[in-house]
């Protein structure tokens, strides 16, 4: 075992400097995976905490009573892509008024119980639909589509959907990054293990000469992918967090990756190096 | 032991074997003498796979060159000694580290190893420069450390190109006399040489290439 450690580490060494760079260049695609990674959560956080909102809320005209109201509820709950649709009064909406709009709806609130005059808060309706299965130009539609009825003053997109939309591209970005980080990554550490088989070619050749089996080999390559996938990756991780913690009062009190993300991004360093060692492995030996 | 059959063998354009045909058999001392530049080292890294002939059949301890595979070459030529004409030491790694070559890649344990790199060490005169490197050594202890090497593993055939080059009389003698004695415990014992007079003195087999053919 002693002996098959340091043929790994006089491996690592006869790649030089260059297995230094190469944990730079790993940590270096690292930090930038890290910060799609980051930003995903950060959206993916937002949207879960919006995920009980209404995608669109609809304003009635203060002509509107109750009845016509909840008649224009049965009607657009008639479209397939409306999941479900919430009357609020303007009386509930004075109600919730503290909670909506904190200081400004206390004032009305007390303002309105003190002279009983117009209550400014329009009856509204909270449409409901499967943002999963519906893209922002569809949404849109619906918006335009409610806004055609009479009863309707205006339309809102509360920004739930445009948060899902956000969340679609950051998705689709991290895996375009994603893919194209393993690209680069790999190219980095497989350049990396063939200098050191090349500085090894001689070598190589006379073990094999001597009887050596091919398998003979494969810790070195492979321990060699395993160091710089895992030190890159380590590394990037500690820059990037490094840099969160400095600027965290700029960023707005961001919080770093959840562990379960920080081992998922060091296990798949550790993986793709183990993949680059044993294929440069079965390349070059 | 050997057996060689119509094997030619050519560098691009540059015919260096034709037709090379002889054999050797079981616990021979064969020496194999030719000018530089006829085909020796050539013919010994056929013997030992390195080459592959471009016709003719090789057949060495019993196992067909055409028929070997990447799976059963390192069994082969752990069956072989070879003492390079060049030596071929691992520049960085110390006298015991290189003799301990062949049996690590031969998976023998650790602790057999050891006692058997000391056992040669000693056999060969080297105990002393066990942790020198190969260039810290002089010219006629790295040939022997290469024989060391070579038999380490207890090969059934021993293949050394050119081992008395560069040395005088005397000291060629000596290393001849430490391959008759390997000879004599049973192993097959195929030198090259350009000593003509060297391999008479001997008094051995000779096979004499010239011209890229037996003569």
């Amino acid at each position: 075992m002693r002996y098959r450690l340091k043929n790994a580490i006089s491996h690592i060494t006869c790649a030089g400097t260059s297995s230094l760079i190469g944990v730079i260049g790993v940590g270096f695609i690292t930090a930038l995976l890290t910060t799609l990674l980051l930003n995903h959560s950060l959206i993916s956080e937002q949207s879960e905490f919006k995920s009980h909102s209404p995608t669109l809320v609809a304003f009635l005209k203060d002509t509107v009573d109750e009845s016509n109201g909840r008649t224009l509820v049965s009607q657009l709950e008639k479209n397939g892509q409306i999941l479900a649709v919430d009357y609020t009064s303007k009386a509930d909406k004075l109600a919730r008024g503290e909670t909506e709009f904190q200081d400004l709806g206390v004032l009305i609130k007390e303002a309105f119980a003190e002279t009983q005059g117009v209550n400014p808060f329009p009856a509204s309706l909270n449409i409901y639909v499967d943002e999963e299965l519906i893209t922002r130009k569809a949404l849109e539609h619906i918006a335009l589509e409610i806004k055609t009825h009479d009863e309707i003053e205006d339309v809102m997109l509360t920004g739930h959907g445009q948060l899902k939309d956000r969340l679609r591209d950051s998705e689709r970005t991290m895996l375009a990054g994603t893919a194209i980080a393993v690209v680069v990554v790999w190219f980095i550490i497989g350049s990396i293990i063939k200098r050191a088989a090349v500085a090894r070619a001689e070598e190589i050749h006379l073990m094999k000469l001597l009887g050596m089996f091919r398998n003979h080999l494969l810790l070195p390559f492979a321990v060699h992918g395993l160091f710089l996938g895992s030190l890159g990756a380590i590394c990037g991780l500690g820059c990037f967090y490094g840099m969160v913690y400095v600027f965290q009062s700029q960023l707005g009190g961001v919080h770093f990756l959840a562990m379960y993300q920080i081992i998922l991004v060091v296990v798949a360093g550790m993986l793709i190096g183990l993949f680059v060692g044993v294929a440069t492995h079965r390349k070059y030996v | 032991m050997i057996q060689v059959h119509q094997v030619s063998y050519s560098y691009n354009e540059l015919s260096v074997l034709e037709q090379v045909s002889f054999r050797v058999e079981r616990g021979e001392f064969v020496f194999l003498v030719g000018p530089s530049g006829s085909g020796k080292t050539t013919l010994l890294r056929l013997l030992y796979a390195d080459l592959m002939p471009l016709g003719g059949d090789l057949s060495v301890i019993g196992q067909k060159l055409a028929k070997l595979d990447k799976m059963s070459l390192p069994y082969f030529r752990q069956k072989i000694g070879l003492v390079f004409q060049d030596f071929k030491f691992l520049p960085n790694k110390t006298v015991s580290e290189n003799l301990a070559l062949p049996q690590r890649l031969a998976g023998t344990a650790p602790k057999l190893v050891k006692e058997n790199v000391n056992r040669f060490l000693h056999q060969m005169g080297l105990s002393h420069h066990q942790h020198a490197l190969p260039t810290e050594i002089s010219n006629n202890e790295r040939r022997r450390l290469a024989i060391a090497r070579a038999v380490i593993n207890n090969p059934v055939l021993l293949l050394a190109d050119a081992p008395t080059e560069d040395l005088d009389l005397r000291l060629s003698l000596e290393l001849m006399a430490l391959l008759d004695a390997l000879n004599f415990q049973g192993m097959t014992v195929f030198v090259t040489t350009t000593d003509r007079k060297l391999a008479e003195k001997c008094n051995k087999r000779i096979i004499e290439l010239r011209d890229g053919g037996i003569q």
